[in-house]
């Protein structure tokens, strides 16, 4: 009684009525369903992305009107635009919102869209994982802002600090749906990194060893590893801080032998690779932009790999430097602002890189180039700045001033929100098939770059000047008066800039220049497909003799024939030398990650109000896992060929 | 440079040491900066002339082995760099540690309320310690320790004219130390979020010479005196019948209460409401009769008093000198 | 001239690449073992997840521990050993189904498949319900300060783990009783691997919780 395979499932001649061409029968079997059900059931990678994509970008833009909101109340001493209790929800949700709902979740989803098609795959490795972690990501981020607008929004901070957030002295549930909101993306963040890893580990293109995987795929395995270790801590934290208001456990109150320390230190050993996890995507972008628009391959390919897996392993030992002015031994902070410094290296090392690059090339400076050298001249800045906060006695002074938001909106804008608009004026042909317009998008472009530094820079010297960070209003007399209010201006002008650019992406949605599958001569496969990309990415999978797969060769591609035409069928290989190893039938279209995501929010957000909200929660999960699992049954329309391991052996 | 309450600013050695580290590092920062914005924009000069003259890209092994040579020149430009910086932070930081030998330290404990201060001075006579608010007084060449608690949640403690912040953390004793050099005036704010009126949760910051501390001390030791004209009187009454007696407390009346500052010597103090008003008897008022109306959410009730029992309690409040 | 007619004038190059096939692939297995299989890499990173998981509150337990001058906190008592080493014990056992069930699927054995698989449900029932017991040994309420606290939430992060893997193990018990379906045998391999994680991360939980308070 061995398995031996039922009639249906031996393999099937060609059905005589499957549509003629090859690209009518792949469209067949990988489209999304119709209408809206085939929306809500897509297990596409690129459809789940881009939806992922437009989330992130429309809480981006919540966020960025809270910043404005913010801005106009600092504009002028003493202000009564806004009172402190809006304002503590509006920089507390501007920030989580930013960082757990936007950069993140953002930065996946590129990696999402793109690397599957730049390793030559045709769908990441879990589609119904990949569907459910988008719907989690965005039941999280409904939650927090339903807590905003029904003014239950969390007023903390973005990090959050015991015992400020702990059961003493933030009554009611903002603290808590920030909590989940963080349970809910970091499920969405493991599950995304884990798709990324494991397409990048087991479906590249043959002949793509590891040592011919583009830079920014790099970069996005390294994020994703990072996305493993460190998630779990803010996610066990924010667990610990809920238990703390909802069932009276003690982690964080000292009169029973919890620490407010305990919390800093669980909060920034994830919140320092944290930022790092958003950075180095976007050095993943900039080393794809830098090497198509200079014409030639990123210079120094190893450094600049290493140096990410350097930035990754390093990031890990530096969170203290978020702690310098609590007790500490002398010889504790000199590591970590050691350990902070060191950093600087692998990161100078790839920015050097990219300069060899640009060096040697011949560059051409279209918009997204226009992004990278924006992205050089603010990060630099960033992390300077950085470097005056690593350093102890002077963190002493400017920590916890209004330096820190000036340090952390030049890295985090200019370290991967402008590489991220570069990314969107490269990627947005190769998406919609249309180019967005160069000229709104070299004015948009110098509008955000001067308008970053108008209103940043001023916040270094308030900063220098005494002004603490997270206040509401200040006095007259302090003298702060002129430098906010510069800053606000600098806040309209980047506003501006943002508005120029939906237009530029409205305008080029409905009438761009056709791009065609490669306007940027590229050298990555997602050049090698049409624009937009088909639902199976490519007819045959690619075969890669070189790093720059597209100039490595210049005529037809090889490629691997092979696949099955009338169901989902991908390709896996080796992990370090990418050689053909196994088929592997993707699922359909399937309801079923929908309701496990419900499942799940239903379990979470019920035990904000009630701890049976859990146990109903996680009956409900069980039960869509159960069905998530369940085997289909066999087809007698639909053939499949289950060649097994043993049946070859004989 | 003298930026008056930056951390320029400086009236005492710690925050001289930070400036002085502070202003070699943006130095150091800025000459960085100024060198990748060159060679950034030499960079894309070179290769714009490429383009120009219609080569392509250089993928030459000469021209690469340059580039390696010039990338790894910069890493260790960038390393060694990175060394001074440490160094000179390593150096900066044992020179503004507590001074070992220092004499005959003040010591005050300092504890953080959302949201005023409380500052305890603990002589070495305790019948002499002192407790009072919202106000600091050092004498000028002393070295001060600085014990910092917390009744509630994190607060820290920041005189930027006097040294770099350290936080008040409930369930832990953190230390610090100031030194004012020069008298001066100063106001100091909290610099760790901690709630509604973080924004004007201040301090001011008194630096004497060391006669006018010892006069002010002994003055703010001295009870307050009895009142004499009927009107102050009157005040007495409404401030020990009427809430205020919850909360605050008077050396030498009944008003015991530490929940809020202590108001023994209110009248000398050039602020109130945690140094974020002036000290003016129209001030005094409007933040008696509804503190919601300028510190929303501070934990000090409205007090509906008709006029005459205002005016008697602020007649009152001003004999407090 | 547009930027892509720029581009296009200096690469010669606009269109799609054509793809030649020169390999055919189609007598590649599709049922494979081990780290030939994407689950067995997303079982990985799931693990790879949970044990940072535990690692925070393990690292959390040892926070709180220096808080102490004695340690469990004075007027609490130390947790039972007997329940909790009956418990491990159990768990380490129930690798031997497991092992053997994972053997037999490898072999595309059904009954021995399935007869193992039934053998390690039960085992992994059992060890539930020691775990639950496991909770009452711990002779404090998870309330009571912050070593009952950091003590509870190792043990209950793990239980979550132990939960998941019984019902996961039964849910694949379930389907190859009544499905059989041959592309899940490796999948049942895997079920094996995620326990041998399962218990292997949970000795370090109970040296932690159990054996250091009477260590210190």
């Amino acid at each position: 009684m061995s398995a031996q395979p039922l009639p249906a499932e031996r393999a099937v001649e060609s059905d005589p009525n499957s549509p003629a061409s090859l690209h009518d029968r792949l469209e067949r079997v990988w489209r999304n369903g119709p209408g809206l059900w085939g929306w809500l059931t897509s297990v596409n990678h690129k459809s789940i992305a881009l939806r992922s994509i437009i989330t992130a970008f429309a809480f981006f833009g919540i966020a960025g009107v809270e910043a404005a909101l913010m801005r106009v109340q600092l504009a002028r001493p003493e202000n009564s635009f806004i009172g402190p209790d809006l304002y503590n929800q509006l920089f507390t949700t501007h920030g989580s919102a930013m960082m757990f709902l936007f950069a993140v979740p953002v930065v996946q989803s590129v990696a999402l869209y793109f690397v599957p098609i730049m390793i030559g795959t045709r769908n990441v490795a879990f589609p119904r994982l990949n569907a459910f972690g988008y719907w989690t990501y965005l039941i999280g981020g409904v939650l927090l802002f339903s807590g905003l607008f029904t003014n239950t929004g969390p007023d903390q901070g973005w990090f959050s600090y015991v015992p400020l957030a702990g059961p003493g002295f933030s009554p009611g549930k903002r603290v808590d749906i920030w909590a989940q909101m963080i349970t809910f993306t970091e499920i969405a963040a493991i599950v995304a990194a884990i798709e990324v890893i494991v397409t990048v580990f087991k479906q590249r293109a043959p002949g793509m060893s590891l040592n011919r995987v583009p830079p920014f795929v790099w970069a996005m395995v390294v994020m994703s590893f990072m996305v493993l270790v460190a998630m779990p801590y803010v996610a066990t934290a924010s667990a610990m801080l809920a238990m703390d208001r909802l069932i009276a456990t003690q982690f964080f109150n000292y009169a029973e032998g919890g620490d407010a320390l305990l919390w800093q230190h669980l909060f920034w050993f994830f919140g320092h690779p944290e930022v790092y996890i958003i950075f180095i995507p976007g050095l993943g972008m900039v080393s794809a932009i830098v090497a198509t628009f200079s014409r030639r391959p990123v210079f120094g390919y190893t450094a600049v790999v290493l140096s990410l897996v350097a930035i990754g392993f390093l990031s890990f030992g530096l969170w203290v430097h978020h702690m310098f002015a609590t007790p500490l031994t002398q010889t504790g902070q000199s590591f970590f602002t050691a350990a902070s410094a060191m950093i600087a290296i692998p990161t100078g090392v790839t920015i050097f890189c990219w300069i060899a690059t640009i060096w040697s090339g011949r560059p051409r400076f279209d918009t997204p180039m226009l992004y990278v050298v924006g992205f050089i001249a603010l990060f630099t800045i960033g992390g300077l700045s950085g470097l005056l906060l690593a350093s102890v006695p002077v963190d002493l002074q400017i920590t916890d001033t209004d330096f820190l938001p000036g340090h952390i909106h030049y890295v985090l804008l200019g370290g991967m929100v402008f590489p991220l608009f570069g990314a969107l004026h490269y990627w947005f042909p190769k998406v919609t098939g249309r180019m967005m317009s160069e000229r709104l998008g070299k004015v948009s472009f110098w509008l955000l770059f001067i308008g970053v530094n108008v209103t940043f820079f001023p916040q270094l010297l308030l900063g220098i000047a005494g002004m603490p960070r997270r206040v509401y209003t200040y006095l007259a007399d302090s003298g702060w008066g002129g430098l906010n209010l510069t800053s606000s201006i600098g806040a309209g002008l980047i506003a501006l800039g943002m508005l120029l650019l939906v237009i530029n992406v409205a305008r080029s949605l409905a009438a761009g220049a056709a791009a065609g599958a490669d306007p940027w001569g590229g050298e990555t496969l997602e050049w090698a497909i049409s624009s937009p990309a088909p639902d199976y990415n490519f007819a045959y999978i690619p075969i890669v003799h070189g790093r720059s797969a597209l100039w490595a060769d210049t005529g037809d591609l090889d490629a691997v024939a092979g696949l099955r035409e009338d169901r989902r069928e991908i390709l896996q290989t080796t992990m370090l030398d990418a050689v053909p190893d196994s088929r592997h039938e993707h699922p359909d279209p399937t309801i079923v990650p929908l309701l496990t995501a419900l499942a799940v929010g239903v379990g979470l957000i019920w035990g904000i109000f009630d701890p049976i909200g859990f146990v109903v929660g996680g009956v409900l999960t069980f039960i869509a896992l159960a069905a998530w699992g369940w085997p289909e049954k066999p087809s007698l329309t639909r053939a499949r060929s289950w060649r097994c391991q043993s049946d070859r052996r004989r | 440079m003298t930026w008056a309450g930056s951390i320029f600013d400086t009236a005492g050695t710690p925050a001289e040491r930070i400036a002085r580290l502070a202003w070699f590092l943006i130095i150091v920062s800025a000459v960085t900066y100024l060198l990748v914005l060159v060679a950034t924009g030499i960079a894309i000069r070179r290769a714009r002339a490429r383009r120009t003259r219609g080569d392509l890209a250089d993928t030459r092994p000469e021209t690469a082995k340059r580039l390696t040579r010039n990338v790894a020149i910069a890493t260790i430009a960038t390393t060694l760099i990175l060394l001074v910086y440490v160094t000179a932070t390593a150096l900066t930081g044992k020179a503004i540690a507590w001074p070992l030998n220092a004499r005959q330290p003040l010591t005050i404990e300092v504890t953080g309320y959302q949201w005023w201060w409380q500052f305890r001075y603990r002589d070495s006579v305790p019948s002499n310690w002192l407790t009072t608010s919202n106000e600091l007084h050092i004498p000028v060449g002393r070295p001060v320790r600085v014990i910092l608690l917390s009744n509630d949640v994190i607060h820290s403690f920041w005189i930027p004219e006097l040294h770099g912040k350290q936080d008040l953390i409930p369930g832990h004793r953190n230390t610090t130390w100031i030194q004012a050099d020069r008298p001066g005036v100063w106001k100091a704010h909290c610099a760790e979020f901690c709630g509604h009126q973080h924004a004007k949760m201040q301090f001011d910051v008194v630096a004497e010479s060391p006669a006018q501390f010892d006069q002010w001390y002994r003055r703010q030791l001295a009870s307050a005196l009895p009142p004499t004209d009927s009107a102050a009187k009157r005040g007495h009454d409404v401030f020990v019948q009427r809430t205020c007696i919850m909360c605050h407390s008077i050396n030498g009346t009944e008003a015991g209460s530490n929940v809020g500052p202590e108001l023994t010597h209110i009248a000398s103090r050039p602020s109130i409401a945690a140094g974020s008003l002036p000290n003016t008897r129209v001030n005094l008022g409007r933040w008696i009769l509804n503190p919601q109306l300028i510190k929303p959410g501070v934990r000090m009730p409205p007090n509906a008093l008709s006029p005459a029992d205002m005016n008697a309690l602020l007649d009152y409040l001003e004999t407090l000198k | 001239m547009t930027v892509v007619g720029e581009i296009a004038a200096e690469t010669g190059r606009q269109a799609e690449r054509p793809l030649r096939p020169v390999v055919n692939v189609s007598d590649l297995p599709s049922v494979v073992y081990g780290s030939r299989v994407v689950t067995w890499w997303g079982t990985t990173g799931f693990m790879a997840a949970e044990a940072a998981t535990l690692s925070a509150c393990v690292a959390s337990y040892y926070y709180v521990l220096r808080n102490y001058e004695s340690f469990p906190p004075l007027r609490t008592p130390l947790p039972d050993l007997l329940v909790p080493t009956i418990s491990l014990i159990v768990l380490i056992l129930s690798l031997v189904p497991c092992y053997l069930f994972a053997r037999a699927a490898k072999r595309l054995d059904r009954p021995a498949t399935l007869r193992w698989m039934w053998v390690a449900v039960v085992v992994m029932l059992i060890a539930t319900a020691l775990r639950l017991m496991e909770f009452s040994a711990l002779n404090v309420r998870w309330d009571a300060n912050a070593y009952a606290s950091v003590a509870w939430a190792v043990v209950f992060a793990h239980f979550t783990l132990l939960l998941a893997d019984t019902l996961e193990t039964l849910l694949f018990a379930v389907i190859m009783q009544t499905r059989e379906p041959t592309r899940y045998y490796p999948g049942v391999a895997e079920d094996a691997f995620y326990s041998y994680f399962m218990v292997a991360v949970w000795i370090p939980c109970y040296v932690t919780v159990y054996l250091v308070p009477r260590w210190v």
